[in-house]
Formats: C-alpha cells, structure tokens, sequence
C-alpha cells in the first residue's frame, strides 16, 4: 500500500498530473489522428454493413470506455472505503461524468447504428436495456454528490452505490451470452480470439486506446479540479469559522 | 469512405454527436478547471494581503 499511498498524495499527484498532462494530450490526439485515418479513409466497407460499419469506431471504443470507467470508478470507491484515502473518493466522483457521456455515446450511436441494420432505433434486449442500466447508474451517482453538502457522507453512500452497481459490468459484458439478444456476440475480448478481419480490427483496437487515453487526460485535469475545490471549501469554512 | 453509400446519413450523425458530446465535456472540464485555479488564486492573494497586514500591525 506504501507505493499507493506515497502517489496517491493530493500535493505529490499535482506535480505529477503537471508532468505527464501534456503527454498524455500528445498521445490521445496522436491515436485518434491514426485511428481516424484507418477506420474512416483505410480500412473497407463491410460486405453486409457497408458504409454504416464505420459508426462501429465510434460505438464500441465509448462502450468499452464506459465499462472500464466505471470499474476504475468502483475500485477507487473500494480503496475510498476501505483505506479512507481521500484521493480515492475524488478519483470516483472525477470519472463520473466522464464514464456518464461515454456510456451515452455508446447508447447514441449503438442507436444510430440500429436503425439502419436493425430497422429500429431501439429494443430492450438485454445487452441495451443493461447498458441503459449503467448511464441511470452513472447519473445516480453523479445525483448523490449533487445532493448531500457533506462530502464525507456522500463519498460514503456514492462509493456503496458504485460498489453495489458494479455488478452490472460483468452483465452488461455477458448478456449477449447469456440471454437471447439482437445484439451481437463479442467479436474481439473472445477466448478463442478476435474474429474480426484485422483491417477493421486494427483501427478499433486504436480508437479503443484512444478513447482510454482521452479518459486518462480528463480524468487527471477533473482529479486536480477536485482537490481544488476541496480546499477552496475547507479555507472558506475556516474563515466563516474565524469570522464567527 | 463513399459519401454516396446508403445509411451515409447514420454514420456522419454518429460522428457528429460524439464530436459534439466529446467537445462539450472537455470543455466543461477546462472551464471547471480555470474556475477553480482563478478561485484559488484569488484565495492566496488575500491570503498574502491578510499576512502582510497583521506582520504590519505587529511592527
């Protein structure tokens, strides 16, 4: 716990966020420069989706983000909870909104996709109606620290509702398995391995990275706010206390 | 890509709106963040007045 402990130090991470920020911003705009290129002017039309393929660049990078965003969100809530590190309560409540757009993104365009392959908009199968699910999730969370002024209460009761709503992520993985779906089955994170033409593969493999490495610039900007605010909070509160 | 393609409508919205969604959050963020450094700033400049003057009223 040392080494996460010695990072996970508000005034250590302000330095750290300064160095690698720009970094990271070099990275992000580098991979969806690539990954724009392949998918959009490279890679070829499907043979039964045609052109409308292309939507899949943008759909499945954001619902894959914003599965990965809210475990990183329900693992900070665990460490929040159980070593009281205050860096692990602004980590969750910083990734919110984030994760919110993502998963709406991927909601939006999973749509827009649908309706044209499946000739409707939407239908409440069960990988949809449990990524549905994960946006009320998100926003409930969000709702929580909107709600309580007490930012000590509010991480607590935030950090059980993303623990407890964790347990969507693996359903909204294995829906498509385990229940009957429109949706297809994964095609990429398969045991027996990829079945997508590596053409098509490898530019969404990149928009994925990119998507992540977005989520890590955001992410490092919003944790900084965060601790900003914090202190702006708690040396306005001293001179209130000081005045009174 | 062939703009002439069927469903071409689909794809430039998907891309559209995450344009439009993506842009929006960082912007929030960054406004967020000057908001808060301005605050913070603020903050530390009264914080150096208040210094100042008791260090003079003890002189």
């Amino acid at each position: 716990m040392s080494s996460i402990e010695r990072f996970a130090n508000p005034t250590r991470f302000m330095r750290l966020q300064a160095t690698v920020q720009p970094w990271v911003w070099m990275i992000t705009l580098a991979l969806f420069a690539v990954g724009l290129f392949l998918g959009l002017a490279r890679a070829p039309a499907d043979y039964q989706q045609g052109e409308t393929v292309r939507i899949m660049y943008v759909h499945v990078p954001a619902a894959w983000s914003a599965l990965m965003v809210y475990t990183v969100m329900a693992v900070a809530s665990i460490i929040g909870i159980v070593f009281r590190h205050p860096l692990a309560d602004i980590a969750a409540k910083a990734a919110a909104p984030i994760g919110a757009a993502f998963c709406f993104l991927a909601l939006a365009t999973g749509s827009l996709w649908g309706k044209p392959m499946w000739g409707t908009w939407w239908v409440w199968d069960a990988r949809l109606t449990s990524m549905f699910v994960l946006l009320l999730l998100y926003l409930g969370y969000i709702a929580i620290w909107q709600a309580i002024d007490d930012p000590r209460r509010a991480s607590r009761i935030a950090a059980i509702v993303a623990i407890v709503g964790f347990i969507n992520v693996p359903i909204v993985k294995f829906s498509v398995d385990w229940w009957y779906s429109l949706h297809q089955p994964a095609s990429v994170f398969r045991t027996d391995g990829p079945t997508i033409h590596p053409s098509i593969l490898t530019p969404l493999l990149i928009m994925g990275l990119a998507y992540s490495f977005l989520f890590l610039a955001l992410h490092l900007i919003s944790i900084r706010s965060e601790i900003g605010a914090r202190r702006i909070r708690q040396t306005e509160l001293a001179r209130t206390g000081a005045l009174q | 890509m062939d703009f002439s393609a069927p469903h071409m409508g689909f794809v430039i919205s998907s891309y559209a709106v995450t344009i439009v969604v993506l842009g929006a959050l960082a912007l929030w963020i960054f406004a967020r963040a000057r908001s808060v450094a301005k605050r913070l700033r603020q903050l530390d400049d009264e914080g150096a007045d208040r210094r100042r003057r008791s260090g003079q009223a003890t002189a």
